[in-house]
């Protein structure tokens, strides 16, 4: 290729979380004065590779090159220097501030403008009325931000962001927290911006907005680019092809077992506004897959039923018979177990030992007395390791040490040492490497073949539909649709969750 | 689920040690003592141990089964798992060896199925199966097996169709596929690959990544593969990105029915939440 012709080239980048493979030989090739696309399906890769970009996160290997030469990024402070910014999901803005303090909050480029470590109140107003009026936006930088629109707000982050004359700005799917009309506004906007000169990188997983703003959209699958395609010659069908891949519904284990009774039942529960008149039935042997946008609902409904919340009205049947959960404990006693999204944040106490970890849901069964039995309690953590291979070292380990897929495979264990009924998981798989997936989707087997109930929340609709023999469709705290695993499809999984 | 294979391992464990008790072998085996006493209970009808009180010893005069002869545990649990992939009123097809025979024995409660086997013990393990219609190809039994190889049982897959074909191999890698220690066992499934809509494979985690004499197929030619957990993960990671089902079984333990453990619930006075009905 010729030199020059790119600003940006991003060639055979390769990342590895723990074993989890993120990007495998990545390529990116981006003009100079586009706004290029980036689009996949949730986990592609598309975060980790403008990260990647952006300093925050070190590459595995590969090179960065602008402008045709090579580039060291290795800190978000050289991103910078090298003109590279990024505008992240969350704004990281001050509310309080007005829109004017907001921009030049950043000391590196605003410098003039402080005094006394103090920003410059007027000269600052200034300053951002010069930038509004080469940007036509029709913004007042005396407004607390507090006062204004989301789309505004995203406006401010992007003022504060070109106040450092970027060469290439990386917007992270800036439109997800906006409205339809408030997205179409904003996009007109980034035009605006692109006629002075910017640089973007639009990341985002609506081939939609893409198809208004991109001058070229680079798909990516599975942590590697499949193409690069010239806006005008996006075709949906080919495109939505691209960015699912291959029919892969038929690498999930999934068991057909015969028929069972009731286990659960759950009757128009409904917990305020958050979760409304959820009626369903989950049976013995039967795995149930939930499926719904982040804010759906689905969490609370796994909350409401381990204890954490209390419904405001319905009623909640387990094998027949009524039961009110009210604590956590109580719901553990019935049979419900509870594996969170935020494996670190929730499920596991970080810095304590492998074994500590796995005894810690049935601290009864291994004591003696008043006093915990330590033998029992190795005998036993040594048999649950051993029953699910996971990798350890020694049961003194932290768990923090482990991988991903050995740490939910240590939730599960200790969720295996009580008697779990009913297994709630929520986003069991998310972030784990592919033999570790296996691997959990093989245990889930296990528990329904003794009998367990398992409701399985997920944002990897193929796994759902893999490995689901029905799947419920939330959408604003209420269900939207079921549908049988062997009936399901992406497509109107989406539909349901998105009405 | 894998109450055989735990069973198998108790059994292994008095023959070792003589007797055992109840608590050491629950640690041991990471199931609960009620779980234990229950395979104790199973053991003692078979005759094979003698329950004392808090544990078991083993009944000496009993003739012993030569430990070399025995199943090993990996491979019975993995007759379990795979029966679990058939279903009532399919025709299959299941392959010889030692394996195939754990299949066969866990076929035994199946209704309407037609199985079709070239191996003498499958046909063996199907004798008392009501619901189960078996026949054999026929063919040259192999030395020292059951198996049946040859023109006749060519012949026998002439004009069948299978729904699956269940085969175990002598060998799992990368660079070989599935492999066969005979070239006859090996021209014999490569015929019945063309006969079949769906090939699974059951072998144990210690086939993988050995290689014998006769290549049949390709890793890419089945469709679900049964093994251990223990399988390396570079083949877990293989399946999944080529679309192959890999089922290995966890043992878990089996559900306590609520009548049993209603006085342990209502032991402490806590109502765990429940509303007597």
């Amino acid at each position: 290729m010729t030199q020059g012709k790119y600003l940006l080239e991003m060639r055979e980048i390769s990342k590895s979380f723990y074993h989890n493979s993120v990007l495998d030989r990545i390529n990116l090739r981006v003009k100079s004065g586009e706004i290029h696309g980036l689009l996949g399906k949730n986990g592609a890769g598309k975060t980790t590779l403008a990260n990647i970009l952006y300093g925050a996160v070190a590459k595995d290997s590969g090179e960065i090159l602008l402008n045709g030469r090579p580039v060291e990024v290795n800190t978000v402070g050289k991103a910078r220097s090298l003109g590279i910014i990024k505008i992240h999901q969350e704004l990281n803005i001050f509310p309080k501030l007005t829109v004017a303090e907001n921009i030049f909050v950043n000391a590196y480029h605003g410098r003039r403008l402080v005094r006394c470590g103090l920003i410059h109140r007027e000269a600052a107003i200034e300053e951002a009325l010069k930038l509004f009026a080469q940007l036509h936006f029709p913004l007042d930088p005396r407004e607390k931000v507090e006062n204004l629109g989301v789309a505004q707000q995203q406006m401010v982050a992007i003022a504060r962001a070109l106040a450092a004359n970027p060469k290439i700005l990386i917007l992270d799917e800036p439109t997800a927290a906006l409205s339809e009309q408030e997205t179409e506004y904003f996009l007109r906007m980034l035009k605006k911006i692109q006629q002075t000169g910017v640089t973007m990188l639009f990341i985002s997983h609506r081939l939609r907005e893409l198809k208004l703003i991109a001058d070229r959209v680079t798909v990516i699958r599975d942590g590697r680019d499949v193409a690069t395609i010239p806006t005008h010659a996006l075709e949906e069908e080919r495109v939505i092809k691209l960015m699912v891949g291959l029919e892969t519904k038929n690498r999930y284990p999934n068991l057909a077992l015969p028929a069972k009774k009731e286990l659960l039942r759950l009757e128009r529960l409904s917990v305020g506004n958050i979760l409304r008149a959820i009626s369903f039935t989950l049976h013995e042997s039967e795995i149930l897959g939930i499926a719904g946008l982040a804010g759906s609902g689905r969490t609370t409904l796994m909350k409401t039923l381990f204890g954490l919340l209390k419904p405001t009205s319905g009623r909640i049947l387990l094998r027949g018979r009524e039961i009110r959960p009210k604590t956590v404990r109580q719901a553990i006693k019935l049979g419900f177990a509870y594996v969170m999204e935020d494996r670190l944040a929730d499920g596991l106490f970080n810095n304590r030992s492998v074994m500590e970890n796995i005894s810690s849901t049935n601290l009864e069964r291994i004591t003696k007395g008043k006093l915990i039995d330590g033998e029992l309690e190795k005998k036993i953590a040594w048999g649950l390791i051993r029953r699910l291979h996971i990798n350890v070292r020694a049961l003194e380990q932290k768990i923090q040490t482990l991988s991903g897929g050995n740490q939910q495979k240590c939730i599960l264990a200790k969720w295996l040492f009580g008697d779990g009924l009913v297994y709630l998981l929520d986003e069991p798989t998310a972030g784990l490497d592919m033999a570790s997936k296996v691997d959990i989707y093989n245990i889930l087997n296990s528990l329904i073949c003794r009998g367990a109930g398992v409701i399985m929340i997920s944002s990897d609709l193929s796994e759902l539909i893999g490995m689901c023999h029905r799947i419920l469709v939330m959408h604003n705290g209420a269900i939207t649709g079921e549908l049988r695993g062997d009936e399901a499809t992406e497509e109107k999984i989406i539909k349901l969750a998105s009405r | 689920m894998f109450a055989a294979a735990r069973q198998e391992r108790i059994k292994e464990l008095l023959l070792k040690h003589k007797q055992f008790d109840v608590a050491s072998l629950a640690a041991m085996l990471g199931v609960t003592e009620v779980t234990i006493r229950r395979d104790l209970d199973k053991l003692e009808k078979e005759g094979f141990i003698i329950k004392t009180h808090g544990g078991a010893i083993l009944k000496e005069d009993l003739p012993q089964p030569n430990l070399a002869e025995r199943v090993p545990p990996e491979v019975i649990e993995l007759g379990t798992a795979a029966a679990l992939l058939v279903n009532n009123n399919e025709a299959i097809f299941l392959g010889g060896g030692l394996t195939c025979q754990q299949v066969a024995a866990n076929l035994q409660t199946k209704q309407r199925l037609t199985v079709m086997t070239n191996d003498l013990q499958v046909a063996l393990e199907l004798n008392n199966a009501l619901g189960v219609f078996c026949s054999v190809t026929g063919g040259n039994r192999l030395q020292g097996s059951g198996i049946l190889v040859g023109d006749l049982a060519l012949r026998a897959i002439e004009e069948v169709h299978f729904h699956k074909a269940i085969l175990s191999v002598s060998g799992i890698s990368f660079t070989s596929g599935y492999t066969a220690n005979t070239v006859e066992e090996a021209t014999f499934y490569r015929q019945l690959l063309t006969r079949c809509e769906e090939l699974i494979i059951v072998a144990d985690y210690r086939k993988f990544d050995k290689t014998g004499f006769s290549r049949i197929a390709d890793l890419k030619a089945a469709q679900k593969v049964v093994t251990n957990k223990e399988v390396g993960d570079d083949y877990k990671e293989y399946y999944f990105r080529n679309n192959i089902k890999l089922y290995t079984p966890y043992e878990v333990e089996e559900i306590i029915e609520p009548d049993q453990t209603d006085q342990q619930q209502g032991g402490d006075g806590d109502d765990a939440g429940q509303i007597s009905s």
